[in-house]
C-alpha cells in the first residue's frame, strides 16, 4: 500500500470518525454530546473561546490569504 | 556605615517588592497553564518552520500573547479586587454587539453565499482576497474577545464525552503532523504524504472551488459563533 493510500485513508477514518460520533451522539440517552455542544462548552471561555475563533480566522488565512 | 533606620527602610522595600512580584509570578504560572496558549505558540512555530507567510504565524503568536497577557492582567485585577479570579470579565455586562445586530439567518445565509460569489473572484495568495478573509477574520476575533458566555455552553455535558470530541481534533492535527514531518522538507510539498493543505491546493486553484471553500469557512464561522452565544 503506498503511503498516499496510507495518508488519505488516515484523513477519511477521522471524517468518518466525526461523522459516526455525530450519529451516535444524537440516538435517545446517548451521553456522548453533540458536536454544537461540545464546541459551546469548549468556548465557554474566554481562551476557549478567542482560540477556537482565531484558529478557526487562521484557517482562512492559511488557505486563501497572503 | 548604614543608619539602622535606612536598614528598615531598605527591608520594607524589598519585602514591598516581593509581596508585588509573587501574584505576578503566579499569575504569569498560571496564565502559561493554559493550554491554548501552548497550541498557539507550537501552532505558530510549525508556521514559521513550514515557511508559510510571516502575517500567519505573527496571527498565531499574537493571539498566544493577548491570551496569556489577558490572564495575568485578570488574574491581578481579581487579586485587587479581592474577588475570585475565575473568568471576571465574563461576568461583565459586555453587549454582545455582532449577535445584537445580526439579521435573520436567512438574510445571513444570502450575506454569506454573496460574499463567496464575489471573494472567489479573487485568486488566491493575492491582496484582495486576503482583504475577503481578513475582514469576517479579524471581525470574528474581535466579537470573540468582548463576547458573553452563551447560556447553554453552562449546560452539563459528559466529561467523557466532551474529551472524546476533543481527543478526534487532536487525533487528526497528529495525523497532519505526520504527513507534514514525512515530507521531503517542512517547507517541500509530496504527494506521497499530502497534507490537507496540498490535498486541497488544485481544488482551491479553480474558481468553483474556492467558491465552495469560502462557503465552508464563513458557514463554519458563523457555527462556531452561533455555538457561542447560543
Amino acid at each position: 500500500m503506498s503511503s498516499r493510500v496510507v495518508a488519505l485513508a488516515g484523513y477519511a477514518f477521522f471524517a468518518a470518525a466525526w461523522l459516526g460520533m455525530q450519529m451516535l451522539a444524537k440516538r435517545p440517552g446517548s451521553r456522548l454530546p453533540m458536536f454544537r455542544p461540545a464546541m459551546a462548552r469548549l468556548m465557554r471561555t474566554k481562551s476557549g473561546r478567542v482560540g477556537v475563533i482565531a484558529g478557526w480566522a487562521w484557517l482562512g488565512l492559511h488557505f486563501f490569504a497572503r | 556605615m548604614a543608619h539602622p533606620g535606612q536598614d528598615v527602610a531598605r527591608e520594607a522595600t524589598r519585602a514591598d517588592r516581593r509581596a508585588l512580584s509573587r501574584p505576578a509570578a503566579r499569575a504569569v504560572v498560571a496564565a502559561l497553564r493554559d493550554p491554548v496558549v501552548w497550541v498557539f505558540l507550537l501552532a505558530g512555530i510549525f508556521e514559521v518552520l513550514t515557511g508559510d507567510p510571516i502575517a500567519h504565524g505573527t496571527l498565531l503568536f499574537v493571539v498566544a500573547a493577548a491570551l496569556a497577557a489577558d490572564a495575568v492582567a485578570r488574574r491581578l485585577r481579581g487579586r485587587m479586587a479581592a474577588t475570585p479570579a475565575t473568568e471576571p470579565a465574563e461576568t461583565e455586562p459586555v453587549p454582545d454587539l455582532a449577535i445584537d445586530l445580526m439579521p435573520s439567518p436567512a438574510m445571513v445565509t444570502i450575506g454569506i453565499a454573496l460574499y463567496a460569489i464575489a471573494g472567489s473572484s479573487f485568486t488566491r495568495y493575492t491582496w484582495p482576497m486576503t482583504l475577503v478573509v481578513g475582514v469576517p477574520a479579524i471581525a470574528a476575533v474581535a466579537w470573540s474577545w468582548r463576547a458573553r458566555q452563551g447560556e447553554s455552553s453552562s449546560l452539563p455535558l459528559d466529561r467523557l464525552g466532551t474529551w472524546l470530541w476533543i481527543g478526534l481534533f487532536v487525533g487528526l492535527a497528529l495525523w497532519e503532523l505526520r504527513e507534514l514531518l514525512l515530507q521531503p522538507s517542512l517547507t517541500t510539498g509530496s504527494d506521497a504524504n499530502p497534507t490537507i493543505s496540498r490535498l486541497l491546493d488544485p481544488i482551491l486553484s479553480v474558481q468553483s472551488g474556492r467558491l465552495v471553500g469560502l462557503l465552508v469557512w464563513l458557514g463554519l464561522g458563523r457555527f462556531l459563533i452561533g455555538a457561542a452565544s447560543a
